[in-house]
């Protein structure tokens, strides 16, 4: 085979600047383990996070209304879905196993597509409603600002396993591990709030979903800089 | 087609050539440059339309791929690895012009030792063909050179891509629609 007159053939020889460029940094490296199984260290997270903010905060009044199936099951799976996102954004860092852009977003819209669902389930089992005025805003700003702070946890530990690979499309990686963090904080966060009403789950929780994705785009594309 | 490589061609060796290099052991690496780097390098100079850039950037490739040899899987094969970190040494020095505004160097739209697809050869003239080939985008040349030159599946081309199998199946029918086309009318006028 011919490469316009020159045989694609093996070539001999390393040049001489690669070859001192290396020699000084060449020892054994251990390969990476799958996404699969280093996604475990944010699902460690995600687990503790479930059980501390019950310890911390309380399990929201209406429990027993809820179930327990609906309750810490729908969280169980919410944390399950977030570490599907996350361990995608893992094999996304690791260069020729990249995805195309449709199924990327589709794995983001399985995350919210749960975490919706799970809203909807529960408001049917016990609808609670966000007190009258002047609480709606306080009840917004602390499941924002709380919610976002929990993820933030997941997506740390996310990042520095990400920084460990090549980051072809920083934001929309950083923007699916954030995404991931930040229904595992949810998953934990709703098992204290006891607003169960889609226009507050939706909005200042989504809200910090919405916040840590944002976060996550921001920081890999920041380590991508660096890295570079 | 005769003395095309297949997707799986060579593919245990250089498995085995890396796990060797992720030991730590120079003679591995040297080995597998030698195997890969007229891909690498063709790959980079069909990309950028530039040979001197090209052969530049293969360098950076297996710089880096040195760096980020433990992202190696040897589950999976070498050859889109590679070529995914030689997309990423493009596309970072891309950036890098855009920001230091030296896009206003632009490369030949003559495209200096890129490969040529078996199916066009006899088409018409190295010339044409070469001319042709730099005039597609830069995704259909891609999914043309890696697949109907080097022999990538589709399914390894969209994980060097970012792409799912159809689009780059899409892109590189297109591709050689468009060469065909190209050549067509040139044969013509």
């Amino acid at each position: 085979m011919l490469f316009l007159g020159r045989p694609l053939v093996a070539e001999p020889g390393l040049p001489a600047g690669l070859r001192a460029e290396m020699e000084g940094s060449l020892g054994p490296v251990r390969p990476l383990a799958s996404p699969w199984r280093r996604v475990l260290l944010p699902g460690i997270a995600g687990l503790l996070l479930l059980a501390a903010v019950p310890v911390v905060y309380g399990v929201r009044f209406d429990a027993s209304e809820v179930g327990p199936l609906r309750l810490w099951g729908g969280s169980l799976v919410q944390i399950a879905v977030g570490l599907v996102l996350v361990a995608r954004a893992l094999a996304e860092s690791i260069p020729g196993r990249l995805v195309g852009a449709r199924r990327l977003v589709g794995t983001g819209g399985l995350g919210l597509a749960v975490m919706v669902a799970l809203t909807g389930l529960t408001f049917l089992a016990s609808p609670t409603h966000v007190p009258p005025p002047p609480y709606g805003a306080r009840y917004f700003q602390v499941c924002a600002t709380r919610s976002l702070l929990l993820g933030l946890v997941p997506l740390l530990l996310g990042l520095l396993l990400l920084a460990r690979g090549l980051l072809l499309r920083p934001v929309a990686v950083g923007a699916l591990l954030g995404l991931g963090a930040g229904l595992l904080a949810d998953a934990s966060w709703r098992l204290y709030c006891e607003v169960s009403d889609p226009a507050h789950v939706l909005t200042a929780h989504l809200l910090a979903v919405a916040g840590n994705a944002a976060a996550g785009a921001l920081a890999a594309w920041l380590v991508s800089r660096w890295a570079h | 087609m005769e003395g095309r490589p297949t997707p799986e061609d060579g593919d245990a060796a250089l498995r085995d050539l890396m796990r060797r290099y992720q030991e730590g052991r120079m003679e591995a690496f040297e080995e597998l440059y030698r195997r890969t780097v007229p891909l690498v390098r063709g790959y980079l100079v069909a990309l950028t339309r530039d040979r001197t850039l090209g052969e530049d950037l293969a360098q950076e490739t297996y710089l880096q791929a040195h760096r980020s040899r433990q992202t190696y899987n040897p589950e999976f094969p070498v050859r889109p690895w590679l070529l995914g970190i030689a997309r990423y040494v493009r596309l970072q020095r891309e950036r890098s012009l855009r920001r230091r505004r030296a896009h206003e160097v632009q490369p030949s739209d003559a495209l200096p030792d890129v490969p040529v697809p078996a199916e066009m050869d006899g088409l018409a003239d190295r010339e044409a063909l070469h001319g042709a080939l730099g005039t597609l985008p830069a995704d259909r040349r891609e999914a043309v050179v890696l697949h109907h030159l080097y022999g990538l599946s589709f399914r390894e081309i969209a994980a060097v891509a970012g792409a799912s199998e159809g689009a780059v199946r899409v892109r590189a029918s297109r591709g050689m629609s468009e060469l065909r086309a190209l050549l067509g009318a040139s044969a013509r006028g």
